[in-house]
């Protein structure tokens, strides 16, 4: 017979026998569990209790030379629904009834037909079945201010059902102002994605960079403080700092406004730049649009077809050929030519000008604009020379400002010139120039004949950390060998809006103002010269000794008149003398500062 | 002999009570009291920091909600501020209210550098910017 002892000790056996493989099996079970599939369980229970979020940084803003803002990113509401949340009919009904007085473009119908509770859905099988509805977007990109005022209403109607979700929305605080250079931007899957100008050119450096945040969360989905919190910063996009001055901006557009609506042409362009640096001060064109209301947009105003478009210049580029004829000793000021009583036959072809100037200087040839003055002078040059001389001032180059479809423009190689070419091109005609590559060309005269190398964007500045990264300037080419020749030129255009003169109704009182019109016929590829259509253009610089800027103004088949001296020099005049006021330039005490041709326009 | 476990216990118990005496006994009463008294407080104060972490965390939130709010409102002035600046909007505001303004001659403008109460001390009152205004104004005049 087994003593109790043996059968206690029986038992422990047993009861060894029996939990040490269940031990060694939950030993090694958790052997797996924690040591080798230890990262698989971790990374399992990480999904359940962490959450990734993508966060964004905000697109650069777009600033002129001194920080005004001109394109940047407004803070807006998206608002949405859950129709699930609505407890009854009457909540529905009443919902519909406020979202529609808060946003009239939306019937009360439409609204109450998207606060459905239950929407169809096709299923896999091709079937058709009802599920509840848990989101309805209502609008998007709504102010702050009416985001708040709709939050106070639900909140006493006792309607909890919608859903604010706070965004940016891409804005241009100056409307129409610089809106052809600016371009702009479209949303596409909740992002901006740039469409046209500078908003696409720096759409690169522009767009922020998307971060990360990977945090462990509550029940309810908030990050715990004390949690594990993986986060990759967004960036926001970099700051843009143009070279234009806003104020100068406002009156060239504004002065542009007017002659637009007096003349009517089919386009109008207009820049100002610092021949010192090459600054581009201001750069507008009729007509334009507005970037928040893309109503106003069309294809002919929307393109920047200061940079995009070329024309037969006409008069305004013979100061180039005739400037290089003094420089390379071909003519002096005093050289006689002859006028041929206002018509010339040259191979066969008549070359006319306005008036039989008889023998004329040089000096009135730039003065009275005479096409048959400027002609001879240019077979002085020679076909060689005259290609040159244009070529060496950026004729049928680009400015290289940041446009995307820059117009290269056309200065034929001498090689496909015919006979007649060498009496047209110095005149303006046979060649394509494109409004910037002009005033480009006259920085070079304004700035003791020295090329500058046009800037549109001086710093670029990087918000995260501070660095701004200045353009740098290029170095001005010098186009004259004796830069006394570029004076004698300049004193010769200071003559073309004095008295005699073809465009005295450029000159501003109290400045000196150098400068040339330019009217010529307007061709249209596969048709030619239009009959009545011009372009009519004035470009010059003031004060003509020391110039603050140069301006361009071209007006493409103005209505009416189409004279240079009548349509496009008094535009001048009038941005000139604001502009001169805005910069604090004091007039010369020694001319007459009365304003004989009425007052500007403030 | 056949002693059975259970007995064996219950000996065991009764000389142990047997042997201590009350005092003994209250003292371990009491130390068991205290300890379980410094383990409730200790439970205590981890569940009110708990209550402090999360109210904090709460507030923090709150906080940079509001920071949030209130950076999206500035930026919102900040762009009010430069749709009023416009040159359009400014003008309208002339015609509308008919001021009489026109805009200053060449030279009638004059820009000075305000200084705070500490830079003017270092500055002698004959300073180079007044001089400069007053040169100017003269050469003017002249």
């Amino acid at each position: 017979m087994q003593s109790t002892n043996d059968k206690i000790r029986k038992r422990i056996r047993w009861i060894i026998v029996l939990f040490t493989p269940v031990a060694i099996a939950l030993a090694i079970r958790l052997y797996f569990i924690q040591v080798l599939d230890h990262e698989y369980y971790l990374n399992k229970a990480r999904e359940r209790y962490t959450t990734t979020r993508v966060t964004s940084g905000k697109r650069g803003e777009i600033f002129d030379f001194h920080g005004n803002l001109l394109v940047s990113n407004i803070p807006c509401v998206h608002v949405s629904v859950d129709p699930s949340h609505l407890k009854n009919d009457t909540q529905r009904q009443r919902l519909s009834h406020i979202l529609a007085r808060q946003f009239p473009e939306t019937s009360r119908l439409e609204f109450y037909q998207k606060l459905n509770p239950t929407r169809q859905r096709s299923n896999p099988d091709g079937e058709v079945e009802t599920v509840p509805n848990r989101y309805a977007p209502i609008a998007r990109g709504i102010s702050l201010e009416k985001a708040a005022e709709l939050k106070e209403i639900t909140r006493i109607n006792r309607i909890s059902a919608l859903f604010y979700e706070d965004a940016y929305m891409r804005t241009y605080p100056k409307g129409r102002l610089l809106s052809n250079v600016l371009g702009f931007t479209n949303v596409v899957d909740e992002s901006d994605v740039a469409q046209a100008g500078l908003e696409k050119y720096f759409d690169k450096q522009m767009t922020a960079q998307l971060g990360s945040e990977t945090y462990e969360r509550d029940r309810i989905g908030r990050p715990l403080l004390y949690g594990s919190h993986i986060s990759k910063q967004a960036r926001d996009g970099r700051n843009i700092y143009l070279t234009i001055s806003e104020p100068i901006q406002s009156i060239l557009e504004e002065e542009l406004d007017v002659s637009f609506a007096e003349w009517k042409p089919q386009t109008l362009y207009a820049a100002i730049v610092d021949p010192k640096t090459g600054n581009v001060l201001a750069l507008a064109q009729r007509p334009s649009f507005d970037p928040n209301d893309r109503s106003t947009y069309t294809n002919a105003a929307g393109r920047t077809r200061i940079a995009e478009d070329g024309m037969e210049p006409g008069s305004i580029i013979k100061p180039f050929t005739i400037g290089k004829a003094l420089d390379w000793g071909v003519v002096n000021s005093e050289t006689e030519i002859d006028g041929e009583k206002g018509r010339w036959i040259y191979l066969g072809k008549p070359l006319s000008d306005t008036h039989d100037y008889g023998k004329m200087s040089v000096e009135k040839v730039i003065q009275k604009s005479s096409n048959i003055g400027t002609a001879k002078i240019a077979l002085l040059l020679g076909q060689d020379k005259v290609y040159q001389a244009l070529k060496m001032f950026g004729f049928g180059e680009k400015t290289n400002l940041p446009f995307r479809t820059e117009n290269r423009g056309l200065l034929p190689p001498p090689s496909t010139w015919n006979g007649l070419s060498i009496t047209r091109i110095p005149i303006g005609y046979s060649v394509r120039v494109t409004p910037l590559q002009m005033i480009r060309a006259y920085c070079a005269l304004a700035n003791n004949g020295k090329l500058p190398q046009l800037r549109l964007v001086d710093r670029v500045e990087d918000p995260a950390t501070g660095t701004v990264e200045k353009i740098p300037f290029k170095a001005p080419i010098q186009m004259f060998d004796h830069p006394e020749k570029q004076k004698e030129l300049i004193e010769m255009m200071i003559k073309v809006t004095q008295t005699g003169g073809t465009a005295t109704a450029a000159s501003v009182p109290g400045y000196e103002v150098a400068g040339k019109t330019g009217t010529s016929r307007k061709y249209i590829a596969n048709v030619g010269y239009v009959p009545g259509k011009y372009f009519s253009s004035f470009v010059g610089f003031v004060p003509a000794r020391d110039p603050a800027f140069v301006m361009l103004i071209t007006m493409d088949d103005p209505k009416g008149k189409y004279f240079a001296s009548t349509v496009a020099a008094p535009t001048f005049r009038r941005v000139a003398e604001r502009v001169l006021r805005h910069m604090n330039i004091p007039p010369d005490p020694t001319l007459s500062t009365v304003n004989t041709k009425g007052k500007s326009n403030i | 002999m056949n002693i059975q476990s259970g007995t064996l216990r219950k000996q065991r118990k009764i000389t142990h009570r047997s042997g201590v005496s009350l005092g003994t006994r209250l003292t371990a009463l009491l130390k068991f009291a205290a300890l379980l008294v410094v383990i409730a407080l200790c439970l205590n104060m981890y569940i009110y920091l708990n209550q402090r972490i999360s109210e904090t965390d709460r507030s923090i939130r709150q906080t940079v909600k509001q920071l949030e709010q209130t950076n999206r409102e500035i930026a919102q002035l900040r762009i009010r501020r430069e749709q009023l600046s416009r040159w359009e909007h400014i003008r309208a505001k002339i015609e509308q209210f008919q001021l009489g303004l026109h805009e200053p001659s060449p030279g009638q403008v004059s820009r000075m550098a305000l200084l705070s109460p500490r830079q003017a001390e270092m500055i002698p009152l004959a300073s180079v910017a007044s001089a400069r205004s007053v040169r100017r104004a003269n050469d003017r005049h002249n």
